[in-house]
């Protein structure tokens, strides 16, 4: 259903590639910064230009990387459209498809900094990227990834911030987007159906198909999940 | 604004990028030791110009991090204090290890106090030209990193009219700074033409 592929060289011709490529969607994977050791949010950034789609995807992936981490969304409900004063607005406005930049995490907080460099935190983060993009691109296509800071013509040694504790932003950025790569091209349908899923780390345990409109309840005093019959 | 307009003196022998980054209190022992008359003491305000540098300070935004958000900190010097580029070379060695203790904070630190290679202003613009120090700063390439970087120099020369804009370099090649912090080169940077940054000699 899915073929992903990843773009190089500078950010303009990426884009101008996969235009020509007719990819569906556009990611390109950064992290975030900041000289607060603790600051802690999620945030995408849409192009000046961007679809509604590409916003509706934008904030739900930053919303679901929040709840997943238990931290915050920053922007407007998760998205900087256009960038902070045009920051990363050129990365992704000259796309034809819908298009998102990441920054699920802060790569100077000492917490996030661990998830970003273990296998465990790259595949959640890589699950979630893969959800997003079957959730609204159903009918599958060519995906395009970029990864931020890395493989640059005009600066080949920028691999974005350090993190805290070792490692950088755009080595790091490339190990999810790999991940995420290999889960969507593994994916051979999508179901339509409204699911409910129970999983421990990366195994399923449980999952079935549930009604659009049921009312599920999480009791966590009874450890109940309540699905209507 | 706290900028004096002191007569300057002629008997600081110690470089003006020190002056601007220790305590009233060492400046006095520095200008004893130099030889100077002059008495300075901690309990009365220094001789010469005072003026502010930016930095963020989370305790100043309810324990949130907002990354454009900064806060004056005084800085004082025995010389007036009248040129933009003094405030600069003030900025970047980042906050005093007191001033860190209160919560502010930055990227710059003493790794980038050599950041500022040249500064001009010509006609309300000011030509922001930098040492190449980005591996020190790589931090600032993100959306939030961005935010603190700008914020902190734009309000640190916002306290001079003089200046309405900001355009910046790397070692005079402002088409290498915008590349770096992902910005394109258009009509806000003079479509990042490097002329203006060409020093006298060059």
């Amino acid at each position: 259903m899915y073929k992903v592929k990843f773009y190089k060289g500078n950010y303009s011709a990426r884009q101008k590639k996969a235009n020509n490529d007719n990819a569906v969607a556009y990611i390109e994977h950064h992290f975030n910064s900041s000289s607060s050791s603790t600051a802690s949010y999620a945030v995408v950034i849409t192009g000046s230009n961007a679809s509604r789609t590409s916003k509706n995807w934008g904030r739900w992936y930053a919303k679901a990387v929040a709840r997943f981490f238990g931290t915050q969304v920053s922007g407007d409900d998760g998205i900087l459209v256009g960038g902070w004063n045009g920051r990363g607005d050129g990365n992704v406005r000259h796309t034809n498809m819908p298009a998102i930049l990441l920054e699920p995490l802060f790569a100077s907080n000492p917490q996030h900094a661990d998830i970003i460099r273990s296998e465990s935190g790259q595949t959640d983060l890589a699950r979630i990227l893969a959800e997003s993009i079957q959730r609204f691109f159903p009918d599958g296509g060519l995906i395009a990834f970029s990864v931020g800071h890395k493989y640059k013509k005009s600066s080949p040694n920028d691999r974005g911030a350090a993190l805290t504790g070792g490692g950088t932003e755009a080595d790091h950025a490339e190990k999810v987007l790999k991940k995420a790569a290999a889960m969507l091209e593994g994916v051979a349908t999508i179901s339509m159906d409204r699911t409910i899923r129970v999983m421990q780390g990366d195994n399923l345990l449980f999952e079935t198909a549930v009604d659009e409109d049921a009312l599920v309840v999480w009791d966590p005093d009874r450890g109940l999940l309540n699905i209507p019959e | 604004m706290l900028r004096s307009s002191n007569a300057r003196s002629r008997c600081y022998p110690i470089s003006r990028l020190l002056v601007f980054i220790i305590l009233p209190i060492i400046i006095a022992g520095l200008l004893a030791a130099a030889g100077c008359s002059q008495p300075v003491t901690s309990d009365r305000d220094p001789p010469g110009g005072q003026f502010h540098v930016y930095f963020n300070n989370d305790s100043l935004t309810e324990g949130h991090t907002v990354c454009d958000a900064v806060f004056p900190v005084l800085r004082s010097s025995p010389e007036p204090i009248d040129e933009p580029s003094a405030a600069l070379e003030a900025l970047f060695p980042g906050p005093t290890p007191e001033e860190r203790a209160q919560g502010y904070r930055s990227f710059f630190s003493a790794r980038t106090a050599g950041l500022l290679k040249h500064l001009k202003i010509e006609s309300g613009t000011a030509y922001l030209d930098l040492r190449d120090k980005r591996t020190e700063l790589a931090g600032i390439t993100s959306s939030c990193g961005s935010a603190e970087f700008f914020s902190q120099i734009q309000h640190t020369l916002g306290e001079y009219p003089e200046i309405q804009r900001i355009i910046f370099a790397i070692e005079g090649n402002p088409g290498v700074f915008y590349d770096w912090l992902e910005l394109e080169c258009d009509q806000s940077n003079d479509d990042c033409d490097p002329a203006p940054f060409a020093l006298p000699s060059d």
